[in-house]
Parts: structure tokens; C-alpha cells; sequence
């Protein structure tokens, strides 16, 4: 089988960039795929915003683009409900599922762990076009007749499996769009296959399971849940095409009349898709958010010189909080038609998944204490992360309650809830991550300037679109209506979906200055040393850019937890873990 | 720039307590008895997570300020300590479960009692676009339903089978339904094809329509007044215009609105 | 910067790990990979019998697959077929390796004959929601069956200890994947 060690690094463009097995590579390949995948959905997203501030707006340019989805030259509203599907999903899988995990985590996991690359190489690049392959199943849905489906990323039956007499897009586009998913699931379990055997079998000399960093626990801990919650999608995904393709009825109940013609099929249950997507669903977003909070620990403590606050009890918490995501789903149901007393159950478990979380929390508070704070943009992003992680968690407090729920379910109080974590946490996350790690990445810093600038204009922008939505959400707003103007309660709420509408598309286009940021530090950035921010865990011990097999022929070897930081009586106030101890007689 | 970025969370927790203080959009009027306890567990909640969200914001900034400026020593190197750890995972806890128990006691109340005995009982059925509302007429049944005998041409959206004598009082709009105030009524919930969610805000709750199954549940309205139903579940293009009027009335009122439904 | 004078902290060293070299024993990796494929697997199983125990329970009176000789034996033909695995693993056999394969093809030709006896009895994929769930869980324990074929015949190229073993493993795990199908729709 395949030695990840003592192999030549390949020659050719190909082998090097394209169909590369390096880690590294791979890494960054995902993390592209995730720019281009927020590209996408950010774009979507205006769209979408333009709609709703301006349902009657004719738009030639994109008329032009999209004929069938724009008669008379305005924004339908089934393709109003096309782009949310899409929105959502190219978000939720391609940008947050990816790049936090598959992207960062397949960059540094590794290396933090002392290896040469992952346990499974040639599965990896596998998993890297799998992905790929799938992200363009779906776009093609742009392309068909009939366009992409209608029915939002979490495509419930009976809309989603009846076809085309349900609506606009529900004909081949729902299929294409499962298709994709069923791709994208196998992808990760292959990703989470490799990261949790990298871990428990690849961990270098002295690298012992409570000197890993909380990036590595983060991972381990996300992919675990990954490899245990995509296998229900993937059933469900295959019960939804069964019930399309071949007539069965696992979610169609019995005496539908869909467009004035009764359904054939009988006896299946629309929840039971519930139950199943959200058995998964809920594990999911642990999936997203747990890299983001590995990184903030990892950022916390390294820019505070301080080591993190309670290292056992992160672990614990991450854990906690991984194995509690799966017994939460049903907080998604209260109003499904699911059992009462199932709710009231749902509604504990999820209320305590909160206490690790809040954990969390006090424990980056006081990492800060005592510390000698360095405003770096990447610890700028990490302290936002934790800003927008209490303020939807917060919110949390009342969605988990379904004698509350059932006002807020499906309304824009959930959508800002959401937002709040992954579209902002996940994703300053994400944003930390790059600041932080893309000199070792390509030798060169990003600009701290333009940074910074892109940091506040972004915090701003999108507390500004999104504290005002929770108002929407207290109003007995809706969501994925396509426009406010058919009832009288939500024609008064139009002011505000205009200023909501204005905000986002002042802080989308303020993320021009990200995509600068990247692609001209690549190329001008400033060149970086090998631990340009005086940091403790093994991806700084090795140059940057680092060479292909990491650590050339000598395997590091680890003396030390991860946070050793302003230690007293260290020379300097960050210890490398590969530092020797001095042993001896005490 | 340690010292703006906390001045930007305090000004953030500071102005976000203002504006849901002030809330100039909020929560609809309330016009149901069982909403009452409802309200009043929103907003305690909405209180506990307000002061949760403005105290670790102050705290964030004020961190950030103190120990933000360059400082000759070194950093603290104080990384455990048991007392602090175990007081704020219990105090977390007993806050979070607290919550969680209390509102399900509020939740069993309404959702694991059934209506009372005296209840009014209207069968409500989504489809798409549109809600059908059905009273059971003097006789109080409901009269027997096959998906088979749907025609919307004819008018019977809800496929009314003639052959029950028991349906021949059943009165049904479209659109509109109306409830005598103060008195209990208890709601079935179906629906004819997609999912869609009966959703009244002023009433403080929605269910879910589910074909294959009639959802109940109960509400007591309170207050004389015309107001909106919307569909709360994602149902197709017309998903955002799938309204219906929702009014009460006082008995005498409604009688004669029922009377005058069902003659025709 | 004023330094405290301490001695640095001392921390024993205890050896952990397998150094990220050339792994000594390359195969512990590919064995825990493996595990936690199984793991995939059955969580996919859990899921999909589940929607069965669940669907059940919604209309009690569904029962339209019934037990029947063809499954005793082809259930029979797998169990022997897990002993002829095991025979080749220890032995390091390729008549047994070869034994195990056709023994799987012969599994694989009896659930396709249980298909068409159904089909006879007017039992098809789309015709009830109990014929429905037997189609697609014994199609795709057929369709991992098949992957184990594939699976054999690799290891029956290389005859090495480490990939019999391996390939023991997941045909086992698929052994008693089929018991626990067959517990939960027949009983």
C-alpha cells in the first residue's frame, strides 16, 4: 500500500497542480473551489436581495441572461425561489462544508501532526474532484430546461418528489440537484475517512492526543460527525430518486391531488424526510462551525501570548458538543406534525448542546485576560467570530424553545439566527484562517492594511444587515417569499427589507477587497519567514512555502503542548512545541 | 486598533439593547388567550439572551482594552482554574435547562392537552395556493372527504363526497375563515397536496399542513378584529401569496355569518 | 523583559506516536481507514431501517414480503462463505480466496432470484412500501457484495497477509450486515 514518505515530488504541471495527491495542494484546491463557491452564492444572494427590496424592477442585463426566469423582463418568482435553492446549497456544501475542513484542515492538519501528508493521498485528490464534480452537477441545473429546483437546500418531499406537476424547476432540476448531493456526500465521508485516520495513526514522536492543537481536535471532531451524519443524507438522497424516478412512495402519502390530477402513490410520510435530512442536518452545521472555533482558539492564544484558557475542557466541549449535535435534530420539527412530547425532548437536549458552547466562550474571554493583545488582522477575524457566535447563539435560546419556535419557525427570525453563524462565525472563520496561515501558505503576507479595512467595513455591513432581520423575524415575517407586497402585515415591513437589502449589497461588493487582498499577495505580498507570528505548533517550524514532503528527513519531534506561550522563565514568549526540556533530576 | 475594536463591541451591545428596547418593528398585537404565556416567555428569554449578548460583548471590549496596549512584562501565564470552570458550566446550565423546562411545561399545556369539550371544530386544508376552510354545520360531523372526488372546476376544492349525508351541512370557504371570540376552537390541520404551515401571527402559532394527516390544535381568540393567515412552509411559486383572512367575531356575529355561508 | 528565575518546566516524554515515517506497519492505517468505512456504511443502513421501522409503524398491517426457501439458502451460502473468508485468511489459500468469490457470486444470483419470484408475485420496487424497502436494502447490501468481490479478486492477485485480512473484515462486516437486514425485516 501506499507509503506517504521517501517519494520524489512530482515533475510535471499535472501531477503538481491538477491531479496532485499532496495535501497541500489539495488543500488549496478546495480552498478555491470555496472562493469561487462564495463567489457564486454571494452573487445569488444579491440577486435575491434586489427581488425582495424591488420585486416589480425590470432588469434587462440579466433578462438577457436568464429569459425564462425573467417574463416581461422581471424576476419571476419561481426563479426567485431558484436562487435560494441554489444560494443555500452552494453555501452551506460547497463554501462552508469545504472550505474550513477539507480546505484549511487537509493544508495544516497534517503538518500540525507532524506528518508528511495524509493516510490516504490518492483518496484525497479523489475526494478533491468528487467535490468538484459535484459543484458542477448542480450548476448545470442552471442550464436545463426547467432550471434549477424550486424547493430550497433542504428540498422537501412532497414538493421535491413529485416532479414537474409540482412546479417550475421540480422536473429534472431536482434530480440533478440530488445527484449532486449524493456526490458531494461521498466526497466527504472519503475526506472524513482521511483526516480521522491521519489522527489516530500519523501523529508524530512526542504528538500524544492532549498535546494536539485545538485546530487538530476541531477537525477530528468534524469529520467524525461527518462520517456519521452523510451516510443518512446519502439513504435519504436515494429514497427521494427512488420516490421520483421509480414510483415509490416512501415520502408520498396517499390521495394528493397535485395540479388538479390525484397521485398515484400511497402510505409514505413526508417527515420521515425530515427526520432523516435533519438527523443529519443539525450534525451539519457542527461540521461547519467547529473548524471556525478550533482556529479562534488557535488564533486566541497565539495573540495574546497567553496559552488557551482550560485546554482540557475545549476538548471536552468540542466533543460534547459533536456527540450532543446528533441527538438535537427535532428542534427543526416542532411544527412538522412530529409528536409533542418528542418536541419537549428535542427541546432539553438542545438547550443543553448550548452549555459547551457558552463554555467556549468564557474560555476565549479569559484567554484574553492577562494577555499582551496583538491586533493582527487574523486575530481581528477570530474576536469577531466570537462576537457573531454569541449573538446568534443567543438567539439560539429562543428557536430552542417550541412553544416559542412555533412563532419563529420558517420566519426571518430563523433566517437571521443561521446567518449569524454560519454566514458570519463560519465564515470570519474561515477569513481568520486565510490571514493567519496564508504566509505559510505561499510565503508571502497577506496586506494587514487591507485587512483590516475589509474587517470592518464587513463587520459593519453585515451587523447591519442582520441584526435589523431579527425585527423582520419578531414581525411574523416569512421566509422564501418572494416578495412582502400580497399581505398587509408585510407591505409595512418593506422600509426595512429595503435599508437589509442596501446593507448587503454595500458589504458584498466591500468583499472585492478580499479577492485583491489574495490574489495580489500571491504575487506581492511581502515575503514571510517561516513563523512569522511567533507561534508554537509545528506548521512554523518548517519554511514557507513548505517543501513536498513537510519536513524533509527529519521527523520532528514534540516536547510540548500546543499554547506554550509567554512561559515563565522562557527566553521568548512563545515556546515551539519541537522545543527539548531540559529532563533531568529535579 | 485593540482599543476601537472594543469600542465597536460596546457601541454594538450598547446600540443592539436600544433597538430591541425600542423595538419600532415588533411583535404583532396578540389576540389569543394561550398566547398570553407564550409572550411572556418570549420576552423573558429574549431578556436572558439580551443581557448574555451585551454582558460578553462589554466583557470582550473591556478585555480588549485593558490588556490591548503593549505593557512591560509579560503576558499572565495562567491557563486553569477549576472554580472559575465549574461555576460557569453550572450557572450556564441551570440557565440554559431552566429555560428548556420551563417553556415545555408552556409547550405541554397547549400541545399535549386537547381542546375542550366545547370547542369549536374547523377543518382546515391547504393546497396550492390557496387555504379551504370547512365548519361541520349543525350536525357538528364532517362529512367523509376522497381525494378522488376533487374538482376545482366544480367548486369542491376539498373533495366532499356527496354519497355521506353527514357532509350535506358542511359549510366551506376559501380564503376566509371566521371564529367567534372567546370561545375555544379547535383547528384540523390537512393539506391536498405540498407541504404548507397555517401560520396567524397575532395567534403566536403555526402547524404544519401534512398531506396524509389532520394535525389538531386549539387556540382561544380574544379579540374582535380582521386579520392575516400566511403559509409558512415553502409550497411552490405561489408560496408568498397564499393568504387567507382570518376574523373574529362576536357569537351573534358569527352565527349570522355561518348562516349566511351556508345558504349558499 | 524581566524573567523569572525558575527552571523551565520540565514534561516527561512519553513516546507516542509512529514517528509519520514510513510507517513500520502501514497496514494499521489502511485497517483503522477500513473501520470507519464500515462505520460510513452502517450508519447509512441505521438510517435507511430506521425510515423502515418508522414506516412501519405508520401502517402495521404492510407485511408483503414474505420468508421464503431461496433466502434460508442464500443466507446459508453467505455464512459458509464467511467461513471459506476466514479459511483463506489464515491459510493464506487462494482455493479458498476462490471459493469465498464464487460462493459471493452464487449470494448475489440467489437475491436476484428472490427478485423474480417477487416479481411474479406481482412485487415490484414501486408496488407497496414493504416490497419497496426489501428492493432497495438487500439491492444495495447486493451492490456492497459486489464492491467485495472486486474486493476478493484484488486480494487474490497480491496473496498478502495484510490485505486478506483487510478484505476478511469487510466481507465479515457484510455478513452480519445481512442478519441484521433480514432481523429487521422479517422479524
Amino acid at each position: 500500500m501506499q507509503h506517504t514518505a521517501v517519494h520524489a515530488a512530482p515533475r510535471s504541471f499535472i501531477r503538481r497542480y491538477i491531479f496532485s495527491t499532496d495535501h497541500k495542494v489539495i488543500g488549496i484546491q478546495y480552498i478555491l473551489l470555496g472562493l469561487f463557491s462564495a463567489i457564486l452564492g454571494t452573487t445569488l444572494s444579491m440577486m435575491m436581495r434586489m427581488r425582495l427590496a424591488w420585486p416589480n424592477l425590470a432588469t434587462p442585463f440579466l433578462a438577457h441572461l436568464f429569459p425564462t426566469g425573467f417574463p416581461g423582463g422581471v424576476m419571476s418568482p419561481e426563479f426567485y425561489l431558484s436562487l435560494l435553492t441554489l444560494h443555500g446549497t452552494i453555501m452551506v456544501f460547497f463554501l462552508l462544508t469545504t472550505v474550513p475542513l477539507s480546505g484549511f484542515g487537509n493544508y495544516i492538519l497534517p503538518i500540525q501532526l507532524g506528518a508528511r501528508d495524509m493516510a490516504f493521498p490518492v483518496l484525497n485528490m479523489l475526494s478533491f474532484w468528487a467535490t468538484f464534480a459535484g459543484l458542477m452537477v448542480l450548476l448545470s441545473t442552471l442550464f436545463i430546461q426547467g432550471g434549477p429546483p424550486i424547493s430550497g437546500w433542504t428540498a422537501y418531499p412532497p414538493l421535491s418528489a413529485l416532479g414537474q406537476i409540482a412546479g417550475p424547476g421540480e422536473g429534472k432540476g431536482q434530480t440533478i440537484w440530488i445527484i449532486s448531493i449524493a456526490i458531494f456526500c461521498l466526497a466527504s465521508l472519503l475526506t472524513a475517512l482521511n483526516f480521522i485516520t491521519t489522527t489516530l495513526n500519523m501523529r508524530t514522536r512526542g504528538m500524544s492526543l492532549m498535546r494536539m492543537p485545538l485546530t487538530v481536535w476541531a477537525w477530528f471532531t468534524a469529520a467524525t460527525v461527518a462520517l456519521l451524519a452523510f451516510p443518512v443524507l446519502l439513504g435519504g438522497a436515494i429514497l427521494l430518486l427512488l420516490d421520483r424516478l421509480a414510483g415509490t412512495s416512501f415520502f408520498l402519502a396517499a390521495g394528493m391531488v397535485v395540479s388538479g390530477k390525484l397521485v398515484p402513490n400511497s402510505g409514505g410520510s413526508p417527515i420521515l424526510w425530515q427526520h432523516l435530512f435533519w438527523f443529519f442536518g443539525h450534525p451539519e452545521v457542527y461540521i461547519i462551525i467547529l473548524p471556525g472555533m478550533g482556529i479562534t482558539s488557535h488564533i486566541i492564544s497565539t495573540f495574546s501570548r497567553k496559552p488557551i484558557f482550560a485546554y482540557r475542557a475545549m476538548v471536552i466541549a468540542t466533543f460534547s458538543i459533536g456527540f450532543i449535535g446528533f441527538i438535537v435534530w427535532g428542534h427543526h420539527m416542532f411544527a412538522s406534525g412530529m409528536s409533542p412530547l418528542a418536541g419537549m425532548v428535542f427541546s432539553v437536549l438542545t438547550l443543553t448542546v448550548g452549555v459547551p458552547s457558552a463554555i467556549k466562550v468564557f474560555n476565549w474571554l479569559a484567554t484574553l485576560w492577562g494577555g499582551q493583545i496583538r491586533c493582527t488582522a487574523s486575530m481581528m477575524y477570530a474576536l469577531g467570530f466570537v462576537s457573531f457566535f454569541v449573538s446568534g447563539g443567543v438567539t439560539g435560546l429562543l428557536l430552542a424553545q417550541p412553544a416559542i419556535d412555533v412563532y419563529f419557525h420558517d420566519t426571518y427570525f430563523v433566517v437571521a439566527h443561521f446567518h449569524m453563524i454560519m454566514g458570519l462565525a463560519a465564515v470570519f472563520g474561515i477569513f481568520a484562517a486565510l490571514q493567519f496561515w496564508f504566509p505559510k501558505m505561499f510565503g508571502r503576507y497577506m496586506s494587514e492594511g487591507l485587512g483590516k479595512l475589509h474587517f470592518w467595513i464587513t463587520i459593519i455591513g453585515v451587523y447591519s444587515i442582520f441584526i435589523p432581520m431579527h425585527f423582520l423575524g419578531m414581525a411574523g415575517a416569512p421566509r422564501r417569499y418572494a416578495q412582502f407586497t400580497e399581505f398587509t402585515y408585510l407591505a409595512k415591513l418593506q422600509p426595512l427589507a429595503v435599508h437589509i437589502s442596501w446593507a448587503a449589497f454595500i458589504t458584498g461588493a466591500a468583499q472585492l477587497i478580499l479577492l485583491f487582498n489574495i490574489f495580489w499577495s500571491m504575487r506581492f505580498g511581502k515575503k514571510a519567514p517561516a513563523n512569522p507570528w511567533q507561534a508554537t505548533t509545528l506548521e512554523w517550524v518548517i519554511p514557507s512555502p513548505p517543501p513536498h514532503d513537510n519536513f524533509g528527513d527529519v521527523d520532528p519531534v514534540v516536547y510540548r503542548g500546543p499554547y506554550e506561550f509567554s512561559v515563565p522563565g522562557a527566553p521568548e514568549d512563545f515556546t515551539l512545541q519541537t522545543e527539548p526540556t531540559t529532563g533531568g533530576a529535579d | 486598533m485593540t482599543r476601537l475594536l472594543a469600542v465597536f463591541f460596546w457601541v454594538l451591545a450598547i446600540t443592539t439593547a436600544i433597538a430591541f428596547i425600542v423595538h419600532p418593528i415588533w411583535l404583532p398585537e396578540l389576540v389569543s388567550a394561550e398566547g398570553v404565556e407564550v409572550d411572556s416567555q418570549l420576552i423573558f428569554t429574549l431578556e436572558i439572551a439580551g443581557v448574555a449578548f451585551v454582558a460578553a460583548h462589554l466583557l470582550l471590549g473591556a478585555f480588549l482594552w485593558r490588556f490591548g496596549r503593549r505593557r512591560p512584562g509579560p503576558a499572565l501565564y495562567w491557563h486553569e482554574d477549576s472554580r472559575f470552570e465549574i461555576t460557569w458550566t453550572i450557572v450556564t446550565a441551570i440557565v440554559f435547562v431552566g429555560l428548556g423546562l420551563q417553556g415545555s411545561r408552556i409547550w405541554a399545556r397547549e400541545y399535549l392537552t386537547d381542546a375542550p369539550a366545547n370547542a369549536l371544530t374547523i377543518e382546515v386544508m391547504g393546497q396550492q395556493f390557496a387555504w379551504n376552510f370547512r365548519y361541520p354545520g349543525p350536525d357538528g360531523k364532517f362529512g367523509r372527504t376522497r381525494p378522488d372526488k376533487v374538482s376545482d372546476a366544480d367548486g369542491n376544492y376539498i373533495g366532499l363526497d356527496d354519497s355521506d349525508p353527514a357532509g350535506n351541512d358542511d359549510i366551506m370557504t376559501q380564503n376566509i375563515i371566521a371564529v367567534p371570540v372567546n370561545r375555544p376552537v379547535k383547528l384540523i390541520v390537512r393539506s391536498r397536496d405540498v407541504l404548507h404551515s397555517f401560520f396567524v401571527p397575532v395567534l403566536r402559532f403555526k402547524q404544519d399542513a401534512v398531506p396524509g394527516m389532520g394535525i389538531p390544535v386549539h387556540f382561544t381568540a380574544t379579540k374582535i378584529g380582521e386579520y392575516e393567515v400566511a403559509c409558512a412552509e415553502l409550497c411552490g411559486m405561489q408560496h408568498y401569496k397564499m393568504r387567507a383572512r382570518f376574523l373574529v367575531m362576536s357569537d351573534a356575529d358569527f352565527n349570522a355569518w355561518l348562516k349566511a355561508r351556508s345558504a349558499q | 523583559m524581566a524573567s523569572t528565575i525558575a527552571a523551565p518546566p520540565r514534561i516527561a516524554l512519553p513516546p507516542q506516536g509512529n514517528g509519520g515515517r514510513p510507517d513500520p506497519a502501514p497496514h494499521s492505517a489502511n485497517r483503522t481507514g477500513l473501520i470507519l468505512a464500515l462505520a460510513s456504511v452502517s450508519m447509512m443502513f441505521i438510517g435507511l431501517t430506521s425510515a423502515y421501522v418508522v414506516s412501519q409503524g405508520l401502517n402495521p398491517l404492510w407485511k408483503q414480503v414474505h420468508m421464503r426457501p431461496l433466502i434460508w439458502i442464500d443466507t446459508a451460502v453467505l455464512l459458509f462463505s464467511s467461513y471459506t473468508m476466514e479459511r483463506a485468511r489464515r491459510h493464506i489459500s487462494a482455493r479458498w480466496l476462490i471459493a469465498t468469490l464464487l460462493l459471493g457470486i452464487a449470494f448475489l444470483a440467489g437475491q436476484i432470484g428472490v427478485f423474480a419470484q417477487l416479481a411474479q408475485e406481482g412485487l415490484y420496487l414501486n408496488t407497496g412500501r414493504q416490497a419497496s424497502f426489501y428492493y432497495l436494502l438487500t439491492g444495495l447490501h447486493g451492490l456492497h457484495i459486489l464492491a467485495g468481490i472486486f474486493a476478493l479478486a484484488w486480494a487474490g492477485l497480491r496473496l498478502r497477509r495484510s490485505t486478506l485480512d483487510l478484505t476478511a473484515i469487510y466481507w465479515h462486516f457484510m455478513d452480519a450486515l445481512w442478519l441484521y437486514l433480514l432481523a429487521v425485516i422479517f422479524v
